[in-house]
Parts: C-alpha cells; structure tokens; sequence
C-alpha cells in the first residue's frame, strides 16, 4: 500500500485491477472513471486517468513523468524503456531503429506469412479430425514469439521455453497496483522467469560475440553503444525486446480473432477489400488495447498534470482502453467503426516511450488476418464470450471457433 | 513542351493526426524536422533541395506510423 493521500475535493473510487470484472468488461468501469474527472483517485493508493488528452500531456513528459516504478522495476533501469533521458534512451533505442523501419522490414513479409500459414494449416487439419483446437496456443500466441525470435536468432527449439518465459513475464502486473514487490505471487513468478530468460539471453549474447550475424542480438552486440554497455545492460534491453515483440502483438491477434467473429460484417468487408484491413485492425486496437495500464511516477513536487499539483513519487496509471473510447477524440467511441476517420490511438504509446515495433506489430497482424481469412473466410465462436486472464495486458482466450458457422 | 531532365523534385507532407510522437524523424533529419508541444511532428521545410531528399526518406521510413509522406512536387521549379 502506498502512503499517498489524495487531497480534498479529489474524486475518490476503488478500482480493484485484479478483479474479474476489471478483466472480463472494464469499460463500464473505465467510462466512469473519465466521466469523474481528468485524475481520479484510487483508494488503492494512485491515481489514475481514462481521458486521451490527459494520457498524452503525461505521456509526452518522461522528465517529470518517468518510468519510476513499475515499468523500471520490470524492464530493469539500463533497459531503455526505462529511460527517460533522452539522449540515452535515443542512443540504445537507435540501435535497433534500423531494424524497425518500414523498408527493412518488408523483407520479412514472407516469413511472417509462411509461418501463419504452416500454423493455420495444422488448426485446419485438427479441425479434419474433429478438434476444436483452442486458437490461442496454436496461431496468436506463437505468431509474433517465432517472428520476433527469428529477428533475434533464437533457435526454433527454444521457441516453447521462452514462450512461457514471456507468458510468465506477463502476468507480472496482474496482482494489482501498487505492485507488492515483495509479496505479490503474480509478480514474484515474473521475476523468477525474467531471470530464466535473463541466463538463457547472456549465452546468446556470448555466442554472438563470436558469431556475428544479422540478427537483433548480434545487432546490439557489435554496435558502437553495445561496446560500452556492461553485459546486464546488454541483456535487460535484449530482453525487454524479446518480451515486447511478444505479449502485445500474441493479444491483440487474439482480439483481432474474436472481434471479426462478433462483427461478421467487418469480416465480410475486408473479405471484400483487403485494402480495409489496416484500418479496420487499427480500429480493433483502439476499441479493444491490450496494454491496459501504463503507469508512470511523479519526479519532484512541482509537477502539475491537468491542473492538479501532484506529490512526488505517486504513481499515475493511464488507462489505455478508457482513453481510446473518450468521446472528445473519438465520435460514438463505444462503437466499433472501421470508416471511422483515422487518428494515431493510445494502443501502442505515445511519445519517447512508444512502440518501437508498431510496424512489425501491423504488419504481422494484417498477414495473419488475411492468411486466417484465406482458411476461414466465415466462423462463429463456440462460446458467446471469451474469458480474459489479466486487465493490465489484456487479450481474449481460449478461442474457439466453428468454421463455416454453427 | 520540353523535355524536363531535373529530377522530379519532393515535398514533406506531413499527418498529424496519425502521429505517436516517436521522435524518431526529429533523430534522424532534425534540420527537417521538429516536435511541438505535444510531441507531434512539424516539419521545418516543405520543398525539399536534392541534398536533403535522403535525409527526408530516411525520416520517413523511420516513422512508426507512416505520418511522413513525400509528394511529388508538381509545383513551378525555383
């Protein structure tokens, strides 16, 4: 428990992030929060705000609104997700901004779609013999983990270890904000498969020493800034890579999956005109983030946000999926639209800290919504609602589908 | 009509609207490029001369969300 009071006059609720209410439908919830106000209290012991602009007015401060709790104490401070100065951050994050730009990664547009397809076609052939494979485990999951662990030459037979790693690494924030570092079971699993994947990372950082290759490690290792970073420097920014390239991209597959069986006539437009599925995926993330909460903590006693003075060392917590539904940026925002007319959402960040893979991310998810059209042009959800794991990375599963409809 | 043999000139146009703030163009061609208040992408010249045309491809493919367009300009050479 923090020891953080709000001052009177402050809109006061409790919001309890491990709740199943929170994790199955928070937009209820999230609504009435950005109706009491920009910053709300949570008797929990932070504050929080579900409006667009306030997320961005704190968003575009890191100085003053950095990474100084959760975000650091999972990413590791040398990681540079964690780093809010910005010459630092720009000179680790430039490592690999290369490797994200729209032209170099075009390349990778064959991979990508041989791996949907080899993937959708064995869901195919169980559904020949009669499963009903859960959706998850077989195509949004692994998806973007062989993508990205291509990208960083990982072994295929790592493949399924690390995979838990990461699931494991993702449920970290789910026990609720603060985050009881010492005792929270949910963050003390995290912390046991971050060092797991940690040790298996600083071989693979030895080996590249020796072995240069094109890949992100080896990228990190041979680059002028990777010579002076110190081995566990090295390793937590590979590893807030791997982790990012990961969780994110696996949920909102998996959004992407249901929301087009819930809306059969998104799907049948697409179906129609591909040249729809960028923005109807857009809509997707900004109707349905995975990235739930995005905390940040107040450096030093003058910071104001919203016209509030906040105290140092309180932590606020964005809250993505209120701020992508806040009617002054968005028309009937509680619809989804895919004509809608097209604005950057919170989805993947805003500012120094945004996504450095949104275009990997988009580009994966456009292959696996065609290559999943392609086998399964019409199907319906076996259950009427997918049960949520976590509010904090929030994605639908398990998914079942019957082709062709029931 | 003669023939034009200068290369096709460009220009910056930027979508505000579509932009995460990344930062990454200001990075790249900070002479092109710049933030505002709000972190959104402002661009400091339009017409771009042939010497700033890779800097200015560069910045755009860098850019997360393709806020950065460069048009042909049709407009009347200098």
């Amino acid at each position: 428990m923090s020891h953080f009071t709000p001052p009177a006059g402050a809109p006061v609720v409790d919001v309890d992030f491990t709740s199943s209410r929170m994790c199955n439908d928070p937009y209820p919830v999230l609504r009435e929060i950005r109706e009491l106000g920009p910053l709300v209290w949570n008797k929990r012991g932070h504050w929080m705000t579900a409006r667009d602009k306030v997320c961005r007015e704190i968003l575009n401060r890191p100085g003053s609104l950095g990474q100084e709790g959760a975000m650091r104490n999972f990413f590791g401070a040398e990681a540079f997700i964690s780093i809010d100065e910005v010459a630092r951050h720009n000179a680790l994050r430039g490592v690999w901004m290369t490797a994200f730009r729209r032209d170099v990664l075009m390349v990778l547009t064959r991979v990508i779609r041989t791996y949907a397809e080899d993937m959708l076609e064995t869901v195919e052939a169980r559904f020949r013999t009669g499963e009903s494979p859960d959706l998850v485990p077989s195509f949004c999951r692994p998806l973007p983990a062989y993508v990205i662990a291509y990208m960083m030459g990982i072994p295929d037979g790592m493949m399924q270890t690390v995979v838990e790693w990461s699931d494991l690494m993702a449920n970290s924030a789910s026990g609720g904000f603060p985050i009881d570092y010492d005792n929270d079971p949910a963050w003390l699993a995290g912390e046991r498969a971050k060092k797991e994947l940690g040790g298996y990372l600083y071989e693979q950082i030895e080996h590249r020493r020796s072995h240069r290759g094109e890949d992100l490690i080896s990228q990190i290792v041979h680059s002028e800034v990777g010579r002076t970073l110190s081995d566990e420097a090295m390793m937590v920014n590979t590893r807030q890579l791997l982790f990012a390239g990961n969780e994110t991209t696996a949920n909102w597959l998996a959004h992407i999956v249901v929301a087009l069986a819930r809306h059969p006539e998104v799907r049948r437009q697409i179906l129609a005109d591909p040249s729809l599925t960028a923005q109807a995926l857009d809509e997707i993330m900004r109707w349905e983030p995975v990235v739930h909460t995005l905390p940040r903590g107040v450096r030093g006693d003058e910071v104001v946000v919203a016209g509030q003075k906040l105290q140092d060392g309180v932590e606020v917590v964005m809250l993505l999926g209120g701020a992508n539904r806040d009617p002054e940026r968005y028309d009937d925002p509680e619809r989804l639209n895919i004509h809608r007319e097209r604005k950057a959402n919170l989805g993947f960040g805003y500012s120094l800290h945004s996504c450095l893979g949104v275009t990997l991310a988009r580009m994966e998810a456009l292959e696996a919504t065609h290559a999943f059209l392609a086998r399964f042009p019409e199907y319906e959800l076996t259950a009427p609602a997918s049960s949520f794991a976590t509010f904090p990375m929030r994605g639908p599963g398990p998914i079942h589908i019957v082709p062709g409809g029931k | 009509m003669s023939e034009d043999v200068t290369p096709l000139r460009k220009k910056i146009k930027t979508i505000r609207s579509h932009c995460i703030a990344s930062g990454n163009c200001a990075i790249i061609a900070p002479e092109l490029f710049g933030q505002d208040d709000e972190g959104v992408v402002v661009a400091r010249v339009t017409r771009l001369s042939a010497a700033q045309l890779a800097d200015a491809q560069s910045a755009a493919a860098a850019c997360p969300v393709a806020a950065i367009v460069l048009e042909d300009d049709v407009g009347t050479a200098e």
